[in-house]
């Protein structure tokens, strides 16, 4: 009797083991490989990648990732950076993000992106899922989801992402199979390198709006954001980067003045900023949106130097350590750049 | 137990199946889709430039050879290639297009920019407000000036500063 009920345990067992292995697989071949899709989606899970060692880090959307390159602020300035970038991320992510963070590792300085300011409600589930599904789990994502989802998304979709992504057997490829546990890297601690000129035309100026006032929600988070780098002793840095689109309303400026001086952070405003040195004819590759690799690395370069000017941020250039891993991802920054030049001729 | 293993597993396979037949976009809901309607017609305001009826929500594709040359065109291209949107400038009148569930361009906003346009009511950027109420009616949200008229699915939004017209928008309401 008592072996049967035992073999019956065994049995039992090793079926739901099989089961959950093998859903587990299926999850993993569906689910979309961001290293080589939509890349966007891959930078926050990269992070956990890199050594813990930042004395600089940033948080915001495509204005970070694509507009700053950390390997200048490393080589100018001694300035170890990592930039927890994704595509249109909203300000209650980057509070989680930051909550994140400082699980990891203290930093001296944070920037955040305040672009978001001008969105108070989720916009799309494709920009939430390249936000979170990278994060690792952790109160933190859990109040980022919830936070975030859209009426159409449900909590255990992200919980079990093969309940959302099912309906992609048919797309399957190859990349699939081979990136199934190990996806490659798409940025250089964060930063995503564009090649290439759209030279900025007609810009539009912004509609005129009947409230220029950012949501309630959106001060709730930026106030978390403020208080939580204050606990940990981190110098905040309120920054909209230099993008001219889309539009920056001077209202919108007025308000993030008011509440730096509120709160007593600084607020960066690098919009039509002459000092960076940024030709919007010759340095973006998207009309004004982006930067390319020479925009990005001039707006880095006066990045750094107002870091160290007006912040102080230390210069850890003589970290041995940090030197030979730098040495190593300028090897990398530079091949990619190379690759980037190629396939824009070709 | 290898019959009651192949069993459920086949089980579980058929239950993935069936669930893969089932709707939803296969990446994280990418149909760069603002749910609007498409076609030529509008039953919201409709603005009329050149004789050429233009309405919100309405494909621009269809009307852009009656429009015209556009003076300029801006590309808006989303974050991480979820669409791009465009604003198409004419003389006095800008128009913002967005991809939607049944089209590329599907129009957002259509925004008069100055009095050298007004809208088939006779609103112009300088009206007075009493022009606007004895044109559209006094049935208006009012928020800091701007005066929205709602109808049909669409949003006609204008803005009073100093008592005139600062601003004319024709507005989806998928954008809401």
């Amino acid at each position: 009797m008592k072996n049967r009920k035992r073999k019956r345990f065994v049995r039992i067992t090793v079926s739901v083991v099989i089961i959950c292995l093998l859903l587990f697989f299926l999850q993993r071949l569906m689910m979309p490989k961001y290293s080589v899709g939509t890349q966007d989606g891959a930078m926050i899970a990269e992070y956990y990648d890199d050594e813990p060692k930042h004395n600089l880090i940033i948080i915001g959307d495509s204005e970070m990732y694509e507009n700053i390159s950390p390997l200048v602020l490393w080589q100018n300035y001694g300035i170890n950076t990592y930039i927890r970038g994704s595509a249109q991320q909203l300000i209650w992510q980057s509070y989680y993000i930051l909550e994140d963070t400082l699980r990891h590792e203290t930093p001296e300085v944070v920037i955040v992106n305040i672009s978001s300011m001008q969105y108070s409600e989720p916009q799309k589930e494709t920009y939430n899922r390249m936000t979170l599904e990278g994060l690792r789990w952790s109160t933190s994502k859990v109040k980022a989801i919830y936070a975030s989802m859209t009426e159409e998304e449900s909590f255990m979709e992200y919980v079990f992402p093969l309940l959302r992504y099912h309906s992609r057997w048919n797309d399957l490829s190859a990349d699939d199979f081979r990136l199934m546990f190990h996806e490659e890297p798409v940025s250089l601690n964060g930063y995503m390198m564009q090649v290439g000129v759209k030279p900025a035309e007609n810009i539009p100026d912004g509609i005129p709006l009947a409230d220029y006032t950012f949501g309630d929600i959106d001060y709730e988070y930026l106030d978390k954001i403020t208080a939580l780098c204050k606990e940990h002793g981190v110098e905040l840095v309120l920054m909209k980067g230099p993008s001219l689109y889309p539009y920056w309303y001077e209202e919108w400026d007025e308000q993030m003045k008011d509440y730096a001086a509120e709160h007593n952070v600084v607020y960066l405003n690098c919009v039509n900023k002459e000092e960076i040195g940024l030709d919007f004819s010759t340095d973006t590759f998207d009309g004004g949106l982006h930067l390319n690799v020479e925009g990005a690395e001039i707006y880095s370069d006066y990045l750094g130097e107002w870091l160290q000017d007006n912040i102080g941020i230390s210069d850890l250039s003589s970290d041995s350590a940090l030197s030979r891993a730098w040495k190593t991802k300028a090897d990398a920054y530079e091949a990619k750049k190379s690759e980037k030049y190629k396939e824009l001729s070709d | 137990m290898k019959k009651k293993l192949i069993g459920l597993l086949l089980t579980m396979l058929c239950v993935v199946s069936l669930a893969a037949c089932g709707g939803g976009n296969s990446e994280g809901g990418n149909d760069g889709s603002n749910n609007t309607p498409t076609g030529n017609t509008s039953s919201g305001y409709t603005f009329e430039y050149k004789g050429v009826s233009v309405s919100v929500d309405t494909d621009i594709e269809t009307i852009l050879d009656k429009l015209g040359e556009p003076s300029s065109v801006f590309e808006d291209p989303s974050c991480a290639g979820q669409g791009t949107d465009f604003v198409y400038r004419y003389s006095g009148v800008d128009i913002y297009t967005s991809p939607s569930k049944d089209c590329d361009k599907a129009i957002s906003t259509i925004l008069i920019i100055s009095d050298e346009v007004e809208t088939p009511e006779g609103i112009t950027i300088g009206s007075t407000q009493e022009d606007v109420e004895a044109a559209y009616g006094t049935d208006y949200s009012n928020n800091n000036g701007m005066l929205t008229y709602e109808k049909g699915g669409m949003h006609l939004g204008i803005l009073i500063k100093g008592g005139v017209v600062d601003s004319i928008q024709y507005t989806s309401t998928a954008l809401n």
